[in-house]
């Protein structure tokens, strides 16, 4: 078995502990679904009952009888009622609850987070994982019971009545509940995971030819695209090829056995006809009711393989849960009014994961009202300087200090209300134009948001937009060029007034005229700031009056403009 | 229960033979356990009777023991017709899918959404085949079985039998009766999944930036009322969806008691044998457990009918070209290629071009500008014929564009986009999807010619080499110059760069423009660039703005009034010269 980070008692504790807030609903649905699978065989049993005692073959009261096998169809219908209804209100509760949980954890270790792990990583536990954790609630915990109780009520009903049905049955159960289902798991391990893997494969190859379209259509390649992708599909099938065999035997060979169990019934009663012990009407009772208790489809290995499954996912989740965030605020977090110097002292920094040092003993002062330029090749870790700037990280060693305060002591809300970054890729929110450049000020007029739109050069473009400041970013952005979306994150800035913007690459998709006019209109309106451009490229880094290169983890002097 | 989708209809073609077999081994299947119930029931009944012999016993025995493996065999058949029916209906419909998503332009891939389209083609799919593999037959089984079990009954009680068979054909639309409210839920619900979903991906996703601007916490709190939201209508929606259950269960359960009560007082006044109704309520039973299946099947069917209303606006999307091979031709019969007073508007946007007249001489070099948004771009797209002009013409060597397919079009012209894509596999099969019949020597002569041989030849499996997913192993630059090496590739006589050095570090960008200088001495280029610098060797120069066509000619006579490209030219030089 996989080895786990946490251990198996540990991990159902905590899911006990998410699962305790929806508690009653668990307990309704599975009660509902224990009584529900019960009556199939109270309906059967007592049905049989019913017709033998107003034949006159078995004594007892027909009426009761008849009444009670009324009472057991009404229950398996308002019990399956209950079970759907109660489970999904409680699963899809624990649901939401999970996601806002998610979704602060996450929020807590960030940003260093996001930069360390993969986005599609994130997403799948994001997505993935918390649905198979609906799932265990909803759809595992009520069968768990009924796979347990159908067969043992069974068994006591087949003793009540002779032993010899008792013993006879057990084998039975034990083949159909237990025995197939794990010999099935075993199998079927590889055979689910090739199936998702194929399409995983399969997914793969279209995903690139809808990203790669224009590649495509300019070589005209869409047919061999399509024979790539129908031998993926081959691959599809041939795996749920191995699934469908299997699911159809492990669902088809319970049913035989439920057959032979039913066989073997008759075999006892005639057997015990034969010793002159037969009781034909606890035959048919138990016949009838052991029929009905192999209605329920669900087994105990149908429960465990979910059991694992959910364990697998709760510890990814857990496992961000109890991640630590790399940076922490200050017990009594100061805040800054205006930031007039800043100064990086003797830092290094290596990532957590690594073992490649990024910066060594590096040094660096910026003042109020200077542009700095830093340039470098693409890897050097230039970004890095914003980051451990902007607190992502804390350096290794050394410190930064803004206008003579350490960042460790500053609250991080005054951090990110003085020092602003413009970054390489602008993320748009699946909002309106208008709401995404407010995000950095919610409560700013819309006529503020025109101006810093003009500001950043964004403006005439909105207005050529049919919705204007309305138009809803979620499929308008794919339309959006870098420089258009890098001009909505300037808007946002502008919103803003920082003592220091960094812009990371920022007019790496602008071109010269406009490239032009944001230098310009960054000197015009932050004059005063201190900004800091990052680039490999020298011309945008024409308005800085000093460049430092960043070369073997050190700043050197690069270019210093006379005054 | 009744769940008939006219798209899923259309495309169950070629699909009929195996859900006509499944249905068939299905039957196979109940007469099996209509058989096996009557041997039970009347063994069973016959237990009261003295003279039962334990050889009569054995002979029942044995019997139902045929009948169970009987049972089996067609049960395993079943899944292996399922399959069958799965994989033919995978291959058809994803093959559709795709080759439509294929033949999208940008502008409907942007429409559709490009996720919606990989999710179309593939979770689709495999959504929609439960559909025809098991949706379909549980359907039409449970109106055979119910015919079936009529007859089987009427003999022995026709009221009862006539009981059952009302019920099975009431049963069958009763959910329609819920479809309308629970459709209209399920919208609800679905609406506020989007919303949810949406925010909370898009909160994952820009993480970042939210925290910057001390957003995150906010985000948390409307992501809080948007999962609360969806709850509600979840179960609200749950709620009618179940009661739906409760009323078809309740139906099928007073069915079954009320046929017993029939059946019971026909057994005490004499006028039927205790076996038979044991065998009447054994098969009532099992028989309605071909109803719960086909409820089970209606779920998947449900998401089947979702996911294939996704796909029908993608299989809607008119894909159709004008191809007319009789378009008149070009009246001035110009050698290149020539607008005439083309204008193209994306839906929902400004014009991207108004009436544009310019022409590509052929054997020189054509150069497009302007600001971003000024419609160089679309310009290109119209020349690659991605999309038709709205008004005007196109025409090509004297051809007007509509007399070619895009295919016939694309052996004559080819781009190098602005980021090239490659697709997993070696740097050869990314190569060779320009030209699959190209040899050795050409594709090594393409390298050379892009400036990639140095690198190719560095790898330790050279051409071979893998690329990457999305070509990651290679870097932007080399990126570019593989589009180059395939264009080259594809031996068109026009080719056309659209920015396709605005993404790469200076050093590469030197280098593929000496490439293009080279190329520019045996074809026809057209290059798109907002750096002036490098294409003022051009031969002609259009200079868009807004759309139109501001003024053209080469630099020189550009330069010399004061224009636009004049002014552009002016302030980028005081840009590159202020720290050359």
């Amino acid at each position: 078995m996989k080895k786990y980070s946490y251990s198996i008692h540990e991990l159902v504790t905590r899911l006990l502990k998410i699962g305790s807030s929806i508690k009653g609903f668990l307990v309704i649905s599975t009660l509902a679904s224990v009584t529900g699978n019960l009556s199939h065989m109270g309906l059967m049993g007592f049905g049989a009952m019913w017709i033998l005692c107003s034949s006159g073959y078995a004594e007892g009261n027909t009426v009761l009888y008849a009444v009670l096998t009324a009472v057991c169809g009404v229950l398996i219908a308002v019990c399956r009622y209950l079970e759907g209804v109660y489970s999904h209100k409680g699963a899809y509760g624990v649901l939401a609850a999970m996601r806002v949980d998610l979704f602060r954890k996450i929020d807590r270790i960030s940003p260093a987070f996001l930069v360390e792990r993969k986005m599609g990583d994130i997403l799948n536990i994001a997505v993935s994982d918390i649905e198979t954790l609906e799932f265990f609630f909803a759809h595992t915990i009520g069968p768990m019971f009924t796979v347990i109780i159908l067969p043992v009520t069974s068994v006591i009903l087949a003793w009540h009545f002779n032993p010899l049905f008792a013993i006879v049955l057990i084998p039975f159960y034990l083949l159909i509940s237990a025995v197939i289902p794990t010999i099935a798991l075993i199998a079927g391990k590889g055979i689910g995971m090739r199936y998702r893997e194929s399409l995983g494969e399969l997914k793969s190859v279209i995903l690139e030819s809808v990203y790669g379209i224009r590649d495509i259509q300019i070589y005209s390649a869409a047919k061999r695209k399509e024979q790539e992708v129908m031998k993926a599909n081959e691959e599809v099938s041939k795996a749920a090829h191995g699934l469908v065999l299997h699911r159809q035997t492990v669902s088809s060979l319970p049913n035989l056995f439920v057959y032979l169990a039913r066989i073997a019934i008759i075999m006892c009663a005639t057997f015990l006809a034969s010793e002159g012990k037969g009781d034909p009407v606890g035959t048919i009772a138990v016949s009838f009711a052991a029929t009905a208790s192999f209605s329920s489809t669900f087994s105990l290995t149908f429960v465990v393989s979910h059991l694992l499954e959910a364990f697998a996912s709760a510890e990814r989740l857990f496992l961000i849960e109890d991640a630590q965030p790399l940076v922490k605020e200050a017990a009594d977090p100061k805040t800054i009014s205006e930031v007039r110097e800043i100064v990086f002292e003797d830092v290094s920094f290596t990532y957590p994961d690594s073992s490649e040092p990024v910066l060594e003993h590096m040094n660096l002062t910026l003042h109020k009202g200077e542009q700095t330029g830093l340039i470098g090749e693409s890897g050097a870790g230039k970004s890095t300087i914003s980051r451990l700037l902007l607190r992502f990280y804390d350096p290794d060693e050394g410190r930064i200090l803004l206008s003579g305060t350490d960042i460790r002591e500053i609250s991080l809300s005054s951090l990110h209300e003085r020092i602003a970054l413009l970054e390489q890729d602008t993320y748009l929110f699946n909002l309106s134009i208008a709401d995404n450049i407010a995000v950095s000020k919610p409560d700013a007029s819309i006529e503020e948001i025109r101006e810093a739109a003009k500001r950043a050069g964004i403006a005439d473009f909105i207005e050529t937009l049919p919705d204007g400041y309305d138009t809803q970013m979620g499929e308008m952005s794919a339309r959006l060029s870098g420089g258009e979306r890098q001009r909505i994150d300037i808007a946002r800035v502008l919103l803003k007034n920082p003592d220091v913007i960094i812009m990371d690459e920022p007019t790496s998709a602008l071109d010269v005229l406009h490239e032009k006019e944001l230098l310009h209109t960054l000197k015009k309106e932050y004059g005063d700031a201190a900004v800091i451009v990052i680039s490999h490229r020298m011309s945008s880094l024409s308005g800085c009056q000093k460049i430092y290169k960043l070369a073997d983890r050190k700043l050197i002097p690069y270019i210093f403009e006379s005054e | 229960m009744l769940l008939l989708n006219e798209t899923l209809l259309k495309m169950a073609k070629g699909l009929w033979k195996w859900i006509v077999l499944i249905v068939c081994v299905r039957f196979i299947n109940l007469l099996t356990v209509t058989y096996f119930a009557e041997l039970m029931g009347g063994y069973l009944g016959s237990l009261f009777d003295p003279a039962m012999g334990i050889q009569q016993a054995k002979q029942a025995a044995l019997a139902a023991l045929g009948a169970s493996l009987v049972m089996f065999v067609s049960q395993l058949l079943q899944g292996e017709l399922e399959y069958r029916c799965t994989k033919e209906a995978r291959e058809s419909l994803r093959k559709r899918i795709f080759s439509k998503v294929m033949e999208l332009d940008a502008g409907n891939i942007e429409r559709i959404g490009p996720v919606s389209a990989v999710t179309s083609s593939v979770d689709a799919v495999e959504n929609m085949q439960v559909y025809y593999s098991t949706y379909l037959p549980s359907l039409i089984f449970s109106l055979i079985a119910s015919f079936f079990l009529f007859f089987r009954l009427k003999d022995r009680s026709l009221v009862s039998a006539v009981i059952l068979l009302c019920v099975s054909l009431v049963l069958l639309p009763m959910n329609n009766i819920f479809r309308f409210k629970i459709e209209n839920l399920r919208k609800v619900y679905w609406k506020s999944l989007d919303a949810m979903t949406s925010w909370y991906l898009d909160g994952i996703r820009g993480l970042t930036t939210l925290k910057l601007f001390e957003r995150d916490q906010h985000h948390a709190e409307v992501l809080e009322e948007r999962a609360e939201k969806l709850n509600r209508d979840i179960n609200s929606f749950m709620k009618v969806n179940f009661t739906s259950f409760l009323v078809s269960e309740g139906l099928i359960y007073s069915a079954i008691f009320i046929v017993l009560l029939i059946c019971v007082s026909k057994t005490v006044s004499g006028t039927m044998a205790v076996g038979d109704t044991l065998t009447i309520l054994l098969l009532s039973y099992s028989y309605f457990s071909a109803f719960r299946q086909l409820m089970n099947a209606t779920h998947s069917a449900l998401t089947a009918v979702s996911a294939a209303g996704k796909t029908e606006e993608i299989l809607n999307t008119d894909t159709g070209r004008v191809i007319d091979p009789d378009a008149k031709e070009d009246p001035e019969h110009y050698e290149g290629i020539r607008f005439d007073h083309v204008s193209f508007g994306y839906e929902g946007r400004h014009r991207a071009l108004k009436d544009v007249s310019l022409k590509v001489p052929k054997g020189k070099v054509t150069a497009l500008c302007g600001l971003s948004g000024c419609g160089k771009s679309t310009a290109a797209s119209l020349m690659m014929r991605f999309m038709d002009p709205q008004s005007g013409h196109i025409y090509i060597e004297g051809k007007d564009y509509l007399s070619f397919t895009p295919e016939e079009l694309r052996r004559n012209i080819v781009m190098v986009p602005q980021t090239v894509t490659l697709f997993s596999g070696s740097i050869r099969d990314n190569l060779l999807i320009a030209s699959p019949q190209a040899s050795e020597e050409e594709l090594y002569d393409a390298l050379e010619r892009a400036g990639l041989k140095p690198f190719i030849d560095s790898l330790e499996k050279g051409i071979d080499s893998d690329a990457g997913e999305n070509g990651s192993y290679l870097s932007g630059g080399q990126k570019q110059k593989m589009g180059i090496a395939r264009a080259l590739l594809s031996r068109c006589e026009y080719m056309i760069f659209d920015e396709a050095t605005s993404s790469v570090d200076p050093e590469s960008e030197q280098e593929i423009w000496k490439c293009i200088h080279e190329l520019s001495l045996s074809r026809t280029l057209i290059i798109i660039s907002h750096r002036l610098s490098s294409i003022q060797n051009a031969d002609v120069i259009c200079v868009l703005e807004n759309g139109t066509v501001k003024e053209a000619g080469n630099h020189e006579e550009l330069i010399s009034h004061d224009g636009l490209y004049k002014k552009l030219c002016d302030e980028q030089r005081i840009l590159e010269e202020a720290l050359a």
